[in-house]
């Protein structure tokens, strides 16, 4: 089977003061549809700049992307947003919910912006959240939500539009370990249910028992632990 | 998107309180100016534009319909035979002290024309006719100067430069630009109470009819070969000359003009630092959105919507503002000409101005790194 997404020698380096230092350096990595891979490695090793890489937001100082085959090192910067829409769920450590919108409306938003019929935006909305059981917190602002909610909600909205790939970036470092279990199961069953893909980066130990291929990183090199 | 903009502007109550209240002073302002400044235009040249004549024959130099050079009347008589004339009147102007029931005098600004055909007389009656003032002492009197004069009843006497008077009328929106009030009289009787009685009949002006007013610049051209004393003005460059000459010459254009641009750049900053801190404050959201597959155009459409939002609520506010104040204002004297068309014309301003001062924003919010997001 062809990966979903590809990384072939893929490195970002930032300058810090006279020094170059490599966050990335030279990770080749892959994922297939239906499948859970999981990144783990300790702070600072290069997670978060790999799956900003990965979901098109940060551009690569050398090395390739591959979508489904296709190489979007060559997109422009005003094609790029598009494809992040359309083939990528995101899904963060402190959530980034827009506070000032309501849970149904957050999840919402990832329609809007594909310009999705308003009738259309509230059925899958509201199913989705009541799969995510939060059909009693849908009319909730982010404020009044526990973690383990918010974080429902946020992968609510990373699930809405119905990605291709979905990288989630410590998704349980800011829960407990009941919360970060319920989140690691939605992930699975999105990734087995629809066939999709799913990057998981973490150090949560529970992570391993979820993943299909466990990669691990340190000091931006990569090493595949199972596979 | 613009739904976001809604949700962003109204969700911080406070700020946008803050703002409506810093926009809604700076449109009223800029609003009321205008104006007023068009308002005064509309007086100082109310008179010449009624008059429904063509062409007008002023003293050389002339600079404003209110501050007439008298000339010999005579000089009418000089044009009189022209073919292209439908008919050309006198117009005096001067000035005289109305005596008031309590004793006091009121400075007022006297017109006399001709009753038989009343040019220059006015053109909007509450009460009486233009031509009532014919046949001896008689006075028409606007109705806006009852502030001044007190109670404007018909066929009550009164004294103007020391001669009584009879008040046989009363006009509407007949206004100069000095808010003296004017008392229209027949040109005879003008005459009549010149102080200067040793000077010979003395018109401030000829108003000029032409049969053919596609004619009026042959005409203009031989009547300043008849006239080599006088200036010709067609009524549209009078307007002009008049409107300039209180808009330069007195600095009144500048000093209005600066308010109500004032008026605008406080609104502009208002705004624009409003929506700045709105975009400072939610850059985290900001780096989501473009995280999410948000466009440059998705937005800039929420940063330009908060603008707007912020700007039509406040604009919305200041205009039945404006209106309220109108009543009251101009019981002083002056005149606020506000309609539809300055309204709309201002409002597209505003908009405008508010749209450019979301400008930092835009530019923080395109610079900003979508990468933001995975830093915790
Ligand atoms: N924008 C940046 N500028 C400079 N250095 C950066 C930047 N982003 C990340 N780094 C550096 O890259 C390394 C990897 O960071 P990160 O990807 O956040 O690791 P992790 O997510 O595993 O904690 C760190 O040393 C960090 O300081
Ligand atoms: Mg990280």
């Amino acid at each position: 089977m062809r990966p979903m997404l590809e990384a072939r020698a893929l490195s970002k380096h930032y300058q810090q003061g006279s020094i170059a230092v490599a966050a990335v350096d030279s990770v080749s990595f892959s994922v297939l549809p239906g499948e859970i891979a999981l990144i783990i490695g300790p702070s600072g090793s290069g997670k978060s700049t790999l799956l900003s890489m990965l979901g098109c937001i940060l551009r690569p100082t050398s090395g390739a992307i591959l979508l489904a085959g296709r190489d979007v090192g060559r997109l422009s910067d005003r094609e790029l947003p598009r494809i992040r829409g359309r083939c990528f769920g995101f899904v963060f450590q402190s959530f980034h919910l827009f506070p000032f919108l309501t849970a149904r409306e957050n999840v919402e938003t990832a329609l809007r912006l594909r310009k999705v019929s308003a009738r259309v935006r509230r059925e899958r909305t509201v199913d989705l959240l009541a799969r995510c059981g939060l059909e009693d917190r849908m009319d909730f602002y982010p404020a009044s939500l526990s973690g383990g909610e918010k974080q429902r909600v946020a992968i609510a909205r990373a699930l809405v539009g119905d990605p291709f790939i979905l990288l989630a970036d410590e998704p349980t470092a800011c829960l407990d370990s009941a919360n970060g279990e319920i989140v690691f199961e939605m992930l699975r069953h999105f990734a087995q249910e629809k066939g999709k893909a799913v990057v998981i980066a973490s150090h949560d130990p529970k992570a391993r028992r979820f993943a299909d291929r466990v990669y691990s990183l340190a000091d931006g090199r990569i090493e595949v632990m199972t596979d | 998107m613009i739904w976001l903009a809604t949700r962003l502007a109204f969700h911080n109550r406070a700020r946008l309180l803050v703002t409506l209240f810093g926009v809604v002073f700076s449109a009223y302002l800029t609003l009321a100016e205008t104006a007023l400044y068009i308002g005064m235009m509309e007086n100082a040249t109310s008179i010449i534009r009624h008059s429904g004549t063509d062409l007008w024959v002023a003293s050389k130099g002339v600079q404003n319909f209110d501050f007439a050079k008298p000339f010999p009347d005579e000089r009418l008589k000089l044009i009189h035979g022209r073919a292209e004339l439908s008919w050309a009147k006198p117009i005096s102007l001067s000035w005289g002290f109305l005596k008031l029931p309590d004793g006091a005098q009121e400075l007022v600004e006297i017109i006399g024309y001709d009753p038989a055909a009343p040019v220059g007389g006015p053109w909007d009656m509450a009460s009486g006719a233009p031509g009532d003032v014919g046949g001896g002492a008689n006075m028409i009197v606007d109705e806006s100067a009852a502030q001044r004069l007190g109670k404007l009843r018909l066929g009550s006497l009164w004294e103007l430069n020391d001669r009584s008077i009879k008040l046989v009328g009363v006009s509407r929106s007949a206004k100069t630009f000095t808010t003296a009030p004017i008392v229209f009289t027949s040109y005879v009787l003008a005459q009549d109470m010149t102080p200067d009685v040793s000077r010979q009949a003395a018109a401030a002006y000829i108003a000029i009819k032409l049969r053919n007013p596609a004619d009026v610049e042959r005409v203009a051209k031989a009547l300043r070969h008849d006239l080599p004393d006088n200036e010709i003005l067609t009524t549209s460059a009078f307007v002009e000359r008049t409107i300039l000459y209180w808009t330069v010459q007195t600095g009144m254009g500048a000093a209005f003009c600066l308010t109500a641009v004032l008026g605008l750049v406080v609104g502009a900053g208002t705004i624009g630092q409003t929506v700045f801190a709105n975009t400072m404050e939610h850059l985290g959201e900001f780096a989501t959105l473009k995280a999410m597959g948000a466009t440059a155009r998705d937005l800039n459409t929420i940063i330009l919507a908060q603008a707007a939002i912020d700007a039509c609520v406040g604009f919305s506010i200041a205009v039945p503002l404006a209106l309220l104040s109108k009543a009251p204002l101009e019981k002083t004297g002056v005149t606020l000409a506000v309609d539809l068309k300055l309204i709309a014309a201002l409002f597209c301003v505003t908009l405008a101005v508010a749209l450019a001062a979301a400008y930092f924003s835009i530019r923080r919010v395109q610079n900003l790194d979508p990468a933001t997001v995975f830093r915790s």
